[in-house]
């Protein structure tokens, strides 16, 4: 058995709590009784020692004052060997099973870097807003008891240079939490660089919880963890062509993979379908190919989200969908100066594309380079100069294997419109992004000719899947629906292992060269009306698979991942539901 | 400068009117090459176009008997609407009927406020005004509720009369939804203005008197603005049920003051409740809309947490199998739970529930009483239960478990009848076990009992209780499920699946039907793209049952959608906007 007194007594100065102690069985440091509103329902907490799980209880004496209860939130935090975190860390993990409170009216942050007016200094203004605001998000409508410890943040970061995230950048974090003479709460944040210290604060409000009985802000006395992603790609692809999403809906997209420690932004800007990017060179393309003069995004707007997700420690990669997936914009070209494009919304269009409408660059025009190069430094300057300042020797771009036939024609005749990416992007190679099937031979291949790849096989990682077809009574073509369990299991590791049992793989490490993944979301069937709950939950799995790279199986994962979409409801993002409610609240009963 | 023009900054371009027109062509609204950047005539913008393209407008369900819409608009702003509301009743039950149609009328401006929200313009002084005459004093919507409306709109210069006469307020609401959907809004920079179809008459009823949405708030607990939320898309889609499948062995969100215990073990949580404000502010607000509320007490199954208290109360035990584990050995979804049907305590407390509802719900009202999916293995396996029979003479085989769980049935409706001293109406049950058409006669009476089906299209059961003229409510598991394509084996069920779904005629004895969004996989987040437009696309088939198929109905539904949308429903998008766009060659 063991004694709380002293911590219950700390609590006991801002609110009247009577504290009991359970049985050695089921204690968790925390339990309280009141007469307020929140003990109509007689239920109380249980941390499971043996499968670390909380069971939610009956309370037999409920009408006893001295019944003592815990919350959800504070037994998950406690029960759970990870403290609810979410991606789990790789490293050291070390959460006391104690909490103090704070006062989240209190919070300093200490940042001791040599250049006050550097852009690394900015950044990390914006980052404490960004905490507080996260803050701010989770406990609206909460009546939060006066009070608490005193906050403090304390930065440390060895790189100042690098803010943004390039290709080979360390994203490692330490975070310590102290608790000193018992009225300050220290927090020391140690990164290699701003992203690292980003992820950090990410951690930290997940470790922040509000305890809805006694009505305090909690967080364990002693924390040390030390953190680094597996993969260092982690994306989200949007189509914004075939429907259009609003700069506010984006910006919420950016928020929820920060949430994860998702980091890249792959924005395929363009299609077919519509052309909403407002070109400086030619801004006749939108006028011609967008939706309406309101479905555009004009070099502010763009600004606007890069800024955005840069905070969240999130480079964008745009995408200007070429040689095929062209058409509306494109048109400006033929109607008004020469054919740059070809077979543009041919009928009957099953002849020509695999979508309507058709339209393909044509490639024997040197006007298309022309245009291409204008577009694609135009992008450079708005989108990839964080990574060229940066000193990042690699720049990924598009997926150009939007099918093996174009794969092909890039290679073996396209030189030229490679030599127009080298010469605005100077990479030096391409990465390839696979969307076969995860058992696909091409896969084996792209990793024999020692491509770096990054895979969003279409049977794990198309999350617009599963719903009717938009022509006619089936469903769409990548059907069934993909559960989060099957994101979560969707290792590159595996893939390669099972390849390999089918296929030779004669890469020395395979491995190395899959660079992460990215989970899409076409655009066919979904708008911003239905873009948080196609994605989320769901990517959030993908976000630990990249993260943690965890070699246990997502029953292990389910209890943390539940927590985490109730934590991303909390701060406003429409999650669609992965389970029912009576599971989360009683853990390992839906099997 | 480059060749293919200036460089121009972002304002010029703002400035820049990106604006295609389109044409009306054979009942299609048809994109013209080359987008104008002059303001041109608005008939050529693609809503409008909608608007008084084809026979039907954008009309959504579209009207059974006769229409005519000018192709001629005209721009109107919702401070010039005015009503005239008559009610040819003149006596004192009328009191009510006229309150309602006023509150109706209230609605209908809010709407077309919401219509065009942003900076909405005045261009006209065009007057809209709205002359309803109706002759019921009727308040209560029923299976027997003549909704039928006619809608003239006659434009006199600077007037629009529109004249709607209906037998009861909710034929005149529908009316007034009807007379909504002649309206749409153009978009000025950041400014909008409103305009209607001039001059129109439709006369109009629907085909099937039951035209519902099941929701589930026990899978998960709904919020009060998402239900209120579901009403007003219900409401303009001209849906008249909404199914409460309130309880299930999940939990028990009602906080009824006779039985409070049951919210007080059941609920997740103190806020995951409904009072009894609440559920009254829900019929009300539903009411108006033209919809009733057919509450589900699920049971003898589907019922476990809320009812864990009966022993410490010394009720015995209320529910059997609460929470019991391997769950798959006592139920179908965890968690178990089903109603101890040979303990008396069980009657005496469905009567004290029954009694609350009954004092909040409108005389007269049904009640679905569940049904569905009794384990037998659960009951099997209960000493109590197995003892009770064993004494009755009955042994453990289906049939006599049949007998036990119809025996259930029986007296839980005889609960009812004693509190609606004995006045007899039926309840709704789900089909079972205990209606296989072979044996349901001997089990239920087809007088008391009306069953809703949730076989699959291809099978008999519905025809075959028809037959024996058990009246029935529809839905087609395999079309009308909309929480199918989210786990297990099950498919997703796209609109134009839920539109293709013909159900028997309203003539052998079918009030109409329903489509069930049951709560596993969704919440207060999702519950808006899953419902709609797909319950629109059913909507249709039931007011219309059109003979045409979904293909025919796209771009109205498109519409209907992006009108849901304005009204602030978050409805699935169901093809690329370009398509949207670009009549016809998507197909």
């Amino acid at each position: 058995m063991r004694f709380f007194q002293n911590q219950i007594f700390l609590l006991s100065i801002f609110l009247v709590i009577s504290a009991s102690i359970e049985d050695g069985d089921n204690n968790l440091p925390y339990c309280y009784s009141s007469k307020s509103k929140n003990q109509d329902v007689p239920v109380t907490w249980k941390c499971d020692r043996s499968s670390k799980k909380c069971v939610r209880t009956i309370t037999e004496k409920d009408d006893d004052p001295l019944s003592c209860k815990t919350s959800v939130t504070v037994c998950k935090l406690l029960c759970d060997e990870y403290g609810s975190l979410w991606p789990k860390p790789t490293g050291i993990l070390n959460i006391e099973k104690e909490l103090t409170s704070i006062n989240v009216g209190d919070i300093a942050f200490v940042m001791t870097i040599s250049d006050s007016n550097s852009e690394l200094w900015n950044l990390l203004k914006e980052l404490q807003n960004y905490f507080l605001e996260i803050l701010r998000n989770s406990f609206k409508n909460k009546n939060i008891a006066r009070g608490g410890n005193e906050l403090k943040i304390i930065f440390d970061i060895k790189d100042e240079e690098t803010t943004s995230f390039v290709q080979d950048a360390n994203e490692n974090y330490t975070l310590t939490v102290n608790i000193i003479n018992n009225e300050l709460v220290e927090v020391l944040i140690d990164g290699e660089n701003f992203l690292g210290v980003r992820h950090a604060i990410e951690t930290l409000t997940q470790l922040i919880t509000y305890d809805l009985i006694s009505n305090l802000v909690l967080i364990p006395k002693r924390v040390f963890i030390s953190d680094a992603p597996f993969y260092k790609h982690r994306g989200i692809l949007l189509d914004t062509s075939r429907s259009f999403y609003t700069v506010n809906s984006i910006k919420r997209l950016l928020d929820s993979m920060a949430y994860n420690k998702l980091n890249t932004f792959h924005w395929h800007l363009t299609d077919s379908h519509s052309f909403p990017f407002v070109s400086k060179n030619y801004p006749k393309m939108a006028v011609y190919g967008a939706y309406s003069s309101s479905q555009v995004y004009t070099w502010s707007d763009m600004i606007e989200i890069r800024n955005y997700a840069k905070i969240r420690g999130i480079r964008i990669i745009p995408e200007l969908d070429t040689p095929a997936h062209v058409g509306e914009g494109w048109q400006f070209f033929d109607n008004e100066i020469s054919p740059v494009i070809l077979c543009y919304k041919s009928e009957p269009w099953r002849t020509y594309c695999i979508e309507p409408p058709c339209g393909i660059l044509n490639p024997v025009n040197d006007e298309v380079y022309e245009i291409l190069k204008k577009l694609y430094s135009e992008f450079n300057e708005l989108f990839e100069s964080d990574v060229f300042h940066m000193g990042g020797d690699e720049v990924t771009f598009a997926c150009w294997n939007e099918s093996e036939s174009v794969t092909k024609w890039m290679k073996e005749s396209s030189l030229t419109e490679q030599k127009y990416v080298k010469d605005f992007l100077t990479t030096d190679r391409y990465i390839i992004q696979i969307w076969t099937k995860g058992n696909n031979k091409q896969i084996a291949d792209l990793l024999n000719d020692g491509y770096d790849v990054i895979l969003s096989n279409y049977d794990a990682l198309y999350l617009d899947c599963g719903y009717g077809a938009w022509i006619g009574e089936e469903n769409n073509w990548c059907s069934p629906y993909i559960g989060w369990q099957k994101i979560y299991m969707n290792s590159p590791e595996k893939i390669i292992d099972d390849l390999r049992s089918k296929y030779p793989i004669t890469a020395e490490n395979p491995l190395s060269q899959v660079l992460g993944s990215e989970a899409a979301l076409w655009s066919e069937q979904a708008d911003e009306n239905s873009l948080d709950t196609r994605l989320w939950p769901r990517a959030a799995a993908l976000g630990e698979r990249l993260w943690t790279n965890p070699k246990t199986d997502w029953k292990v994962a389910e209890s943390r991942f539940l927590t985490q979409r109730e934590r991303m409801v909390s701060r406003n993002i429409a999650c669609d539901v992965a389970e029912m409610l009576w599971c989360y609240q009683n853990e390992g009963h839906c099997y | 400068m480059n060749r293919y023009g200036s460089r121009i900054n972002e304002d010029v371009y703002i400035e820049t009117k990106i604006r295609y027109s389109w044409k009306c062509i054979n009942e299609k609204c048809v994109k013209t090459d080359l987008p104008a950047t002059c303001k041109s005539d608005t008939n050529n913008i693609l809503n409008i176009c909608r608007l008084i393209c084809g026979p039907y407008g954008a009309i959504w369900p579209k009207p059974t008997q006769e229409i005519k819409l000018s192709k001629e608009i005209i721009p109107i702003h919702p401070d010039n609407i005015n009503f005239d509301l008559k009610n040819l009743i003149k006596h004192n039950d009328a009191y009510m009927a006229d309150k309602l149609i006023k509150q109706m009328s209230e609605i209908f401006v809010d709407d077309v406020k919401l219509l065009c929200s942003v900076n909405c313009l005045k261009i006209l002084h065009t007057e809209l005004y709205i002359k309803i005459v109706i002759n019921s004093s009727e308040t209560n919507l029923t299976w027997d509720t003549d909704e039928s409306y006619a809608l003239h709109v006659k434009n006199n210069e600077f007037k629009i009369m529109a004249f709607i006469q209906a037998k009861t307020v909710f034929g005149a609401r529908h009316g007034l939804v009807t007379l909504f959907q002649l309206m749409t809004t153009v978009s000025e920079n950041n400014a909008n203005y409103l305009v209607m179809i001039k001059d129109a008459l439709i006369i109009d009823k629907p085909v099937y008197p039951h035209r519902g949405l099941l929701i589930d708030t026990s899978r998960h607990f709904l919020h009060l603005d998402t239900i209120k939320r579901t009403l007003d898309g219900m409401g303009h889609s001209k849906l008249n049920v909404l199914h409460w499948h309130a309880t299930d062995s999940h939990s028990f969100p009602l906080k009824l003051p006779r039985i409070p215990e049951l919210a007080k073990y059941g609920a997740y949580s103190p806020e995951q409740i409904y009072t009894v404000q609440d559920i009254t502010d829900l019929i009300s607000h539903a009411k108006k809309r033209g919809v009733r509320i057919i509450i589900e007490i699920d049971s003898p199954s589907h019922a476990g947490n809320g009812w864990q208290w009966g022993e410490s109360m010394g009720l015995g035990n209320l529910s059997v199998c609460v929470n019991k584990n391997p769950w798959r050995n006592y139920c179908v979804q965890p968690p178990c739970g089903q109603l101890n049907p040979i303990n008396p305590n069980v009657y005496k407390v469905l009567g004290l529930l029954y009694k609350d509802l009954v004092n909040i719900f409108p005389e007269g009202e049904i009640f679905h009483m569940g049904g569905d999916e009794v384990a037998i293995s659960c009951w099997n396996s209960t000493q109590e239960i197995t003892d009770f029979m064993k004494k009755e003479g009955m042994t453990r085989n289906t049939e006599d478990f049949l007998e036990l769980w119809a025996y259930f049935h029986n007296k839980a409706l005889h609960t009812l009848e004693k509190i609606l001293e004995n006045n007899t109406i039926p309840v709704i049950l789900w089909s079972s076990q205990l209606t296989f058409p072979e044996s349901i006669a001997k089990y239920l009476d087809k007088k008391r009992f009306i069953i809703q089906t949730w076989t699959e299209s291809t099978e008999n059961t519905s025809i075959e209780l028809l037959e024996q003229g058990y009246k029935l409510i529809i839905s087609t598991k395999d079309a009308w499920y909309l929480d199918h394509g989210f786990y297990g084996n099950t498919r997703y069920y796209n609109w134009a699946t839920v539109y293709n779904n013909h159900i028997p005629e309203v003539s052998k004895g079918v009030y109409g039907g329903e489509v069930c969004m049951w709560g596993e996989y969704v919440d207060d987040f999702a519950l808006d793209a899953r419902v709609w437009p797909r319950a629109a696309s059913a909507s249709e088939r039931l007011w219309s049952d059109p003979i045409t198929s979904s293909s025919a109905a796209l771009y109205r539904l498109l519409e209907h959608r992006e009108r849901l949308i304005k009204l602030g429903i978050k409805a699935e998008a169901i093809i690329p906007e370009w398509c949207y766009e670009n009549e016809g060659l998507c197909e």
